[in-house]
């Protein structure tokens, strides 16, 4: 019993000097699967501190952790409405840019500026990512692709019946794609375009409802059309290409859609908010971002970084690039509002709604 | 001993901190409008009690309650001949199978529920290895298949350890008063097993009712209980919602509570010390 | 008598049937993992040949190195704290007149008995309200918490079946009150003891819920890491290398239970 106590002593001790170092601490509060491992570790080295990485499937999720406040985050990734609120609640503060270096090398992307410039949260955020909400689905199911192709949005609410179709499990997502197949703004507050909302959901069929999961669900063959983010599909392929896998899925972004952007936040009760400066700066070298956006599939905001990645799809897979672009001339985007409260509720209660009627 | 009493006070204070407090918070919450996360002057109100007209609360309930139940039964009905034949056996014999029933437990919970998602998953990798294709993702029953899977350990330890300390002799005594086999199970047996029988139906269903990763996973979203919704008041909805979505959760919490409160009473009743419940 | 007979043999095949759902429905799960655990792909959508290298990786990458050092670390430092308390605070109740005792008992069970998810919410409020910042040390005692029931449960039984007199003897001999503690009766109850202490380990080791809500930004134990990858399913989830530890980690039990009883076996022999 003795030997079995010192044992365990040892083992701890161990253990402990296995886990702590004395290094200073950043840590990351963001989505799954959303940068490339290998730079934080990177990082750590070149920096000689440690970044512990939270992942978290929305930015309501997010939102609450930081609403929380029992913890410490130092740098969050939410979306473009989530910042606004972030703003509005003083839960974040502002970017000292004078200590990114690199940031007076890069453009911003006109049309994305153009997009969040009105929401006056400029001085907050250092734009990470943009995308849209689009269609993934099986190319080895017959008949499916020109379904996509020609139905758009009604093929996610109209053939629950025919093909299994997955739907994001997010109030703001979900809500949003069926304003979008009935033809209303993303952000109506209309009580009766709501309505007719959550009808769609409700009626729809759906066989899952999933976060960053449904990706997986499509690739694996357990459903044949979900609602995804853009780049749930570009890190896919990579990924597929990389694991030689027979790429069986395909992606569609109808001609409406809802635009998004994700930026780098530091909270106000940010422990270390000079290294967090010191992580963004990182992130945003060329060769540290290039690498980056390469791995994560979605479009960088950055003209430069963009130009390059953009070239390198094209050259590599030709097509593919068609759908890089969030958002290309002639097409239809809007981007989220985060509207009152009472419509967040609303909406949340629609999706709670929708997902028992199943 | 009584000298040594004194060693269970700082019990009490542990026990009033991390019980009694938070419960009366959780009490607190559910009828005022105060805001865990910045505390300022509140008032009491009922208004909370609104979401139990949300028709997905109170699905939400009744799926719990259904699902909990019929896996509550479906593990009585397969754990109690299981934990009479083992008791019933020699006692190296019984070792043995009664390690093989723990090791499970010591796989991650997680891992299991995942494992349960692939086995329904047709043209998965059990499709591939065993040739089966069992298409229950999003049912009840792969809900209450799984529930089964994980929970039915928990009815059976209770009903074995009561099984096992049974005096055989009383067994011995009625049957040499000339009572049948069935006459001395429901007249001898069960009676004396109904002490194991409450903890292996509390210790199964209420674990079951409040699950979450489980039904969230193998439901696919579809199928949700109680805990699905606590986890998003708590975890998913405290950002500006017109309502303080702490404060719906510790609702919906202490009614669960209620849940805990008819088990404890009826647990008192058979076996006041709660010995049975290990 | 041969009706009897037959009814015996149904009733047996019954029994046989019904022991076999039992095993399947618990160990189907943990076959599917190991082979999970051997198959050459990285997201287990199709078998695609033997490998052993998720296992490799396990040493290799630092993937899921600090989830398992986590949870190592919080199962054995709760398992030993709560064990220490839970025998001290066993041995105190014992010694509480029956009113006291019962009431003491049914404090005791809460924990026990309420869901998890109740324990795991009232604890992050808890928390909140004492303004502790959520990590480690929350998760400390959360797993504390959540023990040492099992461990004053597995205890108070055996107090009960221990002579009262023998402590008193001991004391009326000039051993001091903790030395009478420690001399008497702590041998007594030793298997209660331990059976405790396994009982807390497994269930530390195992939990997800209650952690799940009372860490905060940094700790994650493997099964919060593992709701993490498992909801992303994405490239950087490497699943594979869960179940490579996860089947280690079962195997370990198998070995040490085996271990155990073999030597117990010997022993008995040999006395």
């Amino acid at each position: 019993m003795k030997k079995f106590m010192v044992l365990l002593l040892v083992f701890l001790v161990a253990f402990s000097a296995y886990g702590c170092t004395q290094r200073e601490k950043l840590y990351v509060l963001n989505w799954g699967d959303y940068m490339d491992e290998a730079l934080i570790k990177e990082f750590q080295k070149e920096f000689g501190v440690r970044v512990s990485y939270k992942p978290v499937g929305s930015n309501e999720e997010m939102a609450s952790l930081l609403k929380a406040q029992n913890a410490v985050y130092d740098l969050v990734f939410p979306s473009d409405y989530m910042i606004d609120k972030f703003v509005e609640e003083e839960l974040i503060q502002g970017i000292d840019f004078s200590l990114l270096t690199n940031w007076e090398d890069l453009d911003i992307n006109d049309t994305l500026f153009g997009l969040y410039e009105s929401y006056g949260f400029g001085d907050y955020v250092v734009p990470y990512a943009w995308g849209t909400i689009g269609i993934m689905y099986r190319t080895d199911v017959a008949g499916l692709e020109t379904v996509i192709q020609t139905e758009e949005w009604a093929a996610l609410f109209e053939y629950g019946s025919t093909y299994r179709v997955g739907m994001y499990d997010s109030p703001r997502d979900a809500v949003a794609a069926a304003l979008l197949y009935l033809g209303y703004s993303v952000n109506s507050e209309d009580e009766g375009e709501l309505a007719e909302a959550e009808v769609a959901l409700t009626n729809a069929n759906f066989t899952a409802w999933g976060e960053d999961n449904l990706k997986g669900r499509i690739i694996a063959g357990t459903l044949d059309v979900a609602l995804v983010f853009s780049g749930d599909y570009f890190s896919e392929y990579y990924a597929a290409i990389e694991d030689e896998r027979e790429i069986k899925f395909g992606f569609h972004v109808p001609q409406t859609t809802n635009v998004w952007m994700d930026a780098m936040v530091i909270p106000t009760i940010a422990g270390n908010v000079a290294l967090a400066h010191e992580f963004i700066n990182f992130l945003l070298r060329e060769d540290v971002a290039l690498r980056n956006y390469e791995y994560i599939g979605y479009a960088p905001p950055y003209d430069i970084i963009y130009d390059q990645i953009f070239t390198e799809i094209q050259n590599e897979f030709g097509g593919l690039a068609n759908n890089f672009d969030p958002f290309p001339e002639g097409t239809f985007r809007e981007m989220y509002i985060y509207g009152s409260n009472e419509r967040s509720t609303l909406i949340t209660n629609i999706l709670q709604r929708a997902k028992a009627s199943g | 001993m009584k000298r040594l009493r004194l060693f269970s006070y700082p019990y009490l204070f542990w026990n009033a901190l991390l019980i009694l407090v938070p419960t009366l918070i959780l009490i607190v919450l559910a009828f005022s409008d105060l805001s865990v996360y910045d505390p300022a002057p509140f008032s009491f109100t009922l208004v909370h009690f609104a979401i139990f007209a949300q028709s997905y609360l109170t699905k939400a309930l009744s799926n719990s309650l259904v699902l909990s139940i019929v896996t509550t039964v479906i593990c009585f009905v397969i754990g109690y001949p299981v934990a009479y034949f083992l008791a019933r056996l020699s006692e190296k014999t019984r070792k043995v199978w009664l390690a093989l029933l723990i090791v499970p437990l010591w796989a991650n919970m997680l891992l299991r529920i995942f494992a349960w998602e692939k086995v329904f998953t047709p043209g998965s990798i059990f499709t591939d290895i065993f040739g089966l294709e069992l298409n229950l993702l999003g049912t009840h029953l792969g809900v209450v298949i799984g529930m089964v899977g994980m929970y039915l350990p928990f009815m059976i330890f209770p009903l074995f350890s009561v099984l096992e300390k049974m005096d055989p002799s009383l067994v011995e005594a009625a049957k040499d008063l000339g009572a049948g086999d069935a006459a001395v199970f429901f007249k001898v047996t069960f009676p004396l097993s109904l002490g194991g029988v409450v903890s292996g139906v509390i210790m199964t269903m209420l674990p079951a009712m409040t699950s979450f990763v489980l039904p969230a996973r193998i439901g696919l979203g579809k199928i949700n209980l109680i805990g699905n919704i606590i986890e998003s008041k708590f975890m998913k909805e405290v950002m500006g919602s017109s309502s303080l979505s702490i404060n719906v959760g510790s609702l919906i919490s202490l009614m669960l509570m209620i849940f805990s409160v008819i088990s404890f009473v009826i647990i008192t009743r058979f076996d006041k010390e709660g010995e049975t419940l290990i | 008598m041969k009706k009897r007979l037959l009814r015996n043999r149904y009733l047996k095949a019954i029994g046989g049937i019904l022991t076999g759902i039992t095993f399947v429905s618990l160990y189907l799960p943990i076959i599917m993992i190991l082979i999970l655990s051997i198959n050459d792909s990285s997201r287990g959508y199709a078998w695609e040949g033997l490998t052993f290298k998720w296992y490799l990786r396990l040493f290799t990458d630092d993937i899921m190195r600090e989830p398992i050092v986590n949870t190592v670390s919080i199962a054995i430092l709760s398992t030993i704290i709560s064990t220490i308390l839970g025998t001290i605070f066993a041995i105190g109740i014992h010694s509480l007149e029956k009113k006291h005792r019962i009431r003491m008992m049914i404090m005791n069970n809460v924990p026990v008995v309420n869901p998890d998810i109740v324990t795991g919410i009232s604890l992050m409020i808890i928390f909140s309200i004492l303004s502790f910042t959520l990590g480690f040390g929350t998760v400390l005692i959360a797993h504390i918490f959540f023990s040492l029931p099992y461990v004053v449960l597995n205890v108070i039984p055996k107090l009960k079946r221990l002579d009262p007199n023998l402590y008193e003897a001991a004391l009326d001999l000039g051993c001091s009150r903790f030395g009478g503690v420690w001399r008497v009766v702590l041998p007594n109850i030793s298997t209660g003891i331990l059976t405790g202490a396994l009982i807390a380990f497994t269930m530390s080791i195992d939990d997800f819920v209650i952690t799940y809500f009372t860490s905060g930004n940094e700790y994650m134990n493997v099964s919060t890491w593992l709701y993490a990858a498992l909801a992303r399913e994405g490239r950087s989830s490497l699943t594979p290398v869960a179940y490579a530890y996860n089947t280690i980690i079962f195997l370990m039990t198998i070995v040490i239970i085996v271990f155990v009883n073999l030597k117990k076996e010997r022993k008995e022999r040999t006395a």
